[in-house]
């Protein structure tokens, strides 16, 4: 049987995702299933819950784990990436999670061991568990995304989340909206649907139901694109001032720059859903894995 | 060398309004007879019905690989592509290593193209020393060993001086500037800004980078009257900005590679990095702008900016080289615009063979006397782009596996026949 993989959202099918949904409900209501093997985490990008929360999810589940981080493997390139995804099949691994600081872009060439590939984020381009993440934690907390209009805010050009969660969000029939500076603005949108741009955000917070703010990623930037912080939280963050004027929840994939995406004070409030993407990150990731693996038993 | 007969073929040359159906008689290297029911003894005769005798193609911006890089291609498999494609003349980058920045490397790449003898490869020489953009190469040197352009293609010439002395003295020496025009500074990306640069995430280069070194271009062109010849233009605005300046009447001329004409950006998301080129496939109105340069001639001609890459330099978009190989696909690609009523088929000789020549200072003629330099194809022959047919030792084109329509059937050079189609 061909290994089965998730690379990027756009390869689930709308079905997949209520199957998915469901699964996650389950896990979350105390079901658990046993799958075998192992995986391997290969995190070439530093994180903290992405891969705890992998790791968590895959131990639940039964799997043995084994971590590789930055600078413990072979490989930094694209290209190498290919003969160790060879290497991990050969050594038995049902299982490879990966973060990657490349876009992983064409990657049929990538699928054809048999062993099961899972996308932690791969560049600038996705983080299809954190869109599902962002999707089912909206779920639960309106009861419908037809029409919820979501506004994403700060650096949408390089941000992986955006690709995965807007395009879920947009595939469920939300309406996006994006505000940052321009120059982290994609001058194209229309992979993503209609999308609204806003200059002020204080704008597009009184358009939004849900707003998601988007991390300043300064490791991505090759050139300043936003000349001052200071500046940027206040023209752009989620101040006191703004928490109030939230009609609906905010959301954050973390980590969180303080000061700069949010104020520290407001992070943790009643409107904010940061921790319960937290808390579902493992029950996402078990449905993931499981729906992957469960009929391939090894 | 036997006389060659061809025999009732379409013979096609714009440069005289000739569209006929006739015999065409060679000896001696060049054109002897034109004519109906010509005979002639001892010739070897080519039943030429039913195909399409023209002056053969030149190609003013190819890359050969030769000296440093001959894994990718070199100038004997280029020379095999070149002449399978219909060229008897083509124009290498100097994008080697070393580069042809100096008269040695530059003799070197035409002795080996006379030993390899089946196409005329003339060099273009290096603008700057090591095509580093800082100092300006020899050009009296470079001429003198037999290079007919300058140009640093791949790293365009930033510094706006240094062109403005380089159009100065490379007009002075008769010789042709070619850029290739991206700003450094807002080219830093791998795609172009548009639909798939939004969707992967991956770095842009906008059309605003070729635009404004275009425009520079046109500007120092008009005001020293030094020639420039803009290389692989791909945005809709770069073709108002070289219109308006050929108003002006500024000596510029341009290129169009057909994968500009007939591609676009969402070619990546099927050939992957096959379709990575700089500058890079747009968007359907710079394609729909390209056309209408080349119905109303502001662009001058095709040319096929072949540029091989091995396959382990063709793996993930964002770390693949870019180019692609075009000179066994560049008739049929042009033939395509033609089937599509864009261009007639003297357009497209005109295109692929006259007008690139006449940059050169060259001359292609169906005329008693001239140099016997013809292409004979079949307009509707279908073939397809495999291990077996191409000659590269590349294969980096989004063509690759398909099927092409409009095949070279033999390719004359001075009188001899360089390429027969399953010989």
């Amino acid at each position: 049987m061909q290994a089965r993989h998730l690379i990027n959202t756009k390869d689930l099918s709308t079905e997949d995702i209520q199957e998915l949904y469901s699964l996650f409900r389950s896990f979350k209501g105390g079901r658990r299933e046993k799958l075998k093997g192992r995986a391997v985490l290969l995190f070439l990008e530093a994180s903290t819950r992405t891969r705890l929360s992998f790791e968590v999810a895959l131990r639940e589940l039964g799997m043995e784990t084994h971590y590789v981080g930055r600078g413990e493997s072979a490989i930094e390139k694209g290209e190498s990436f290919k003969d160790t995804i060879k290497v991990l099949s050969a050594l038995g691994f049902r299982l490879l999670v990966f973060r990657v600081p490349f876009v992983l872009f064409p990657y049929e060439p990538y699928l054809e061991e048999s062993i099961s590939l899972i996308n932690a984020g791969d560049g600038t381009h996705q983080h299809p568990t954190q869109g599902l993440i962002d999707l089912f934690t909206a779920l639960e907390h309106y009861p419908s995304l037809e029409g919820l209009k979501v506004l994403f805010v700060g650096d949408v050009l390089h941000s992986r989340v955006f690709r995965s969660s807007g395009e879920l969000f947009s595939r469920f029939s939300a309406q996006l909206g994006v505000c940052g500076p321009a120059t982290l603005i994609p001058s194209d949108l229309s992979p993503f649907g209609d999308v609204k741009v806003f200059d002020s955000v204080d704008e597009g917070i009184e358009w939004a139901d849900l707003v998601v703010y988007l991390r300043l990623q300064e490791e991505r930037f090759k050139e300043s694109y936003v000349p001052s912080k200071d500046s940027y939280f206040l023209q752009f963050g989620l101040t006191k001032e703004r928490y109030k004027r939230l009609k609906g929840y905010f959301m954050h994939p973390g980590p969180v720059n303080l000061d700069v995406d949010i104020d520290p004070e407001v992070l943790y409030g009643e409107k904010s859903l940061v921790l319960k993407q937290v808390q579902n990150g493992p029950f996402v990731r078990m449905a993931v894995v499981y729906n992957l693996l469960k009929d391939q038993q090894g | 060398m036997k006389p060659l007969l061809i025999k009732g073929s379409q013979l096609i040359d714009p440069s005289q309004d000739l569209d006929t159906v006739g015999d065409l008689l060679i000896e001696d290297g060049k054109i002897k007879a034109v004519g109906n029911n010509l005979n002639f003894p001892y010739a070897e005769i080519i039943d030429g019905s039913g195909l399409i005798l023209c002056p053969s193609f030149v190609d003013v911006h190819v890359h050969f690989r030769d000296p440093g890089q001959t894994y990718k291609e070199d100038i004997e498999s280029g020379s095999k592509c070149a002449v399978a494609g219909g060229f008897t003349t083509v124009v290498c980058m100097p994008n080697t290593q070393p580069a042809i920045d100096s008269p040695e490397v530059a003799q070197y790449v035409i002795q080996r193209a006379r030993e390899v003898g089946l196409c005329e490869v003339l060099p273009a020489g290096a603008l700057t020393k090591g095509r580093q953009g800082k100092e300006l190469t020899d050009f009296f040197a470079l001429k003198n060993a037999g290079c007919v352009a300058l140009t640093d293609d791949g790293s365009p010439l930033m510094d706006s001086r240094l062109m403005e002395k380089a159009l100065r003295l490379a007009r002075q020496l008769g010789l042709l500037v070619m850029n290739h025009c991206e700003d450094d500074g807002l080219a830093r990306g791998h795609i172009n800004e548009g639909y798939v640069s939004s969707l992967l995430g991956i770095a842009h280069r906008s059309p605003s980078a070729e635009d404004v070194l275009v425009a520079r271009d046109c500007i120092l062109s008009y005001h020293t009257k030094g020639r420039i010849h803009i290389q692989h233009l791909s945005s809709k605005l770069s073709v108002e900005i070289i219109r308006f300046f050929k108003e002006k009447s500024a000596p510029i001329s341009c290129e169009v590679n057909p994968y500009h004409l007939l591609f676009e950006e969402d070619e990546l998301l099927k050939s992957g990095a096959n379709a990575k080129v700089n500058p890079p496939l747009r968007r359907e109105e710079d394609g729909q702008a390209l056309l209408e340069g080349i119905k109303d001639r502001t662009i001058d001609c095709i040319a096929t900016d072949h540029a091989p890459h091995a396959k382990k330099e063709k793996g993930l978009l964002e770390s693949a080289m870019p180019g692609m190989i075009g000179l066994q696909t560049a008739l049929p690609m042009a033939l395509e615009l033609v089937r599509r009523g864009i261009i007639n088929l003297e357009r497209m000789v005109e295109l692929l063979s006259i007008s690139p020549a006449r940059l050169l200072g060259l001359e292609r003629r169906i005329k008693v006397g001239a140099p016997a330099n013809l292409v004979l194809f079949n307009p509707d022959q279908e073939w397809v782009l495999n291990e077996e047919t191409n000659l590269s030792k590349s294969q980096n084109t989004p063509l690759w596996g398909k099927t092409l329509k409009g095949r070279v059937v033999i390719t004359i050079k001075d009188g001899k026949i360089v390429y027969k189609s399953g010989a």
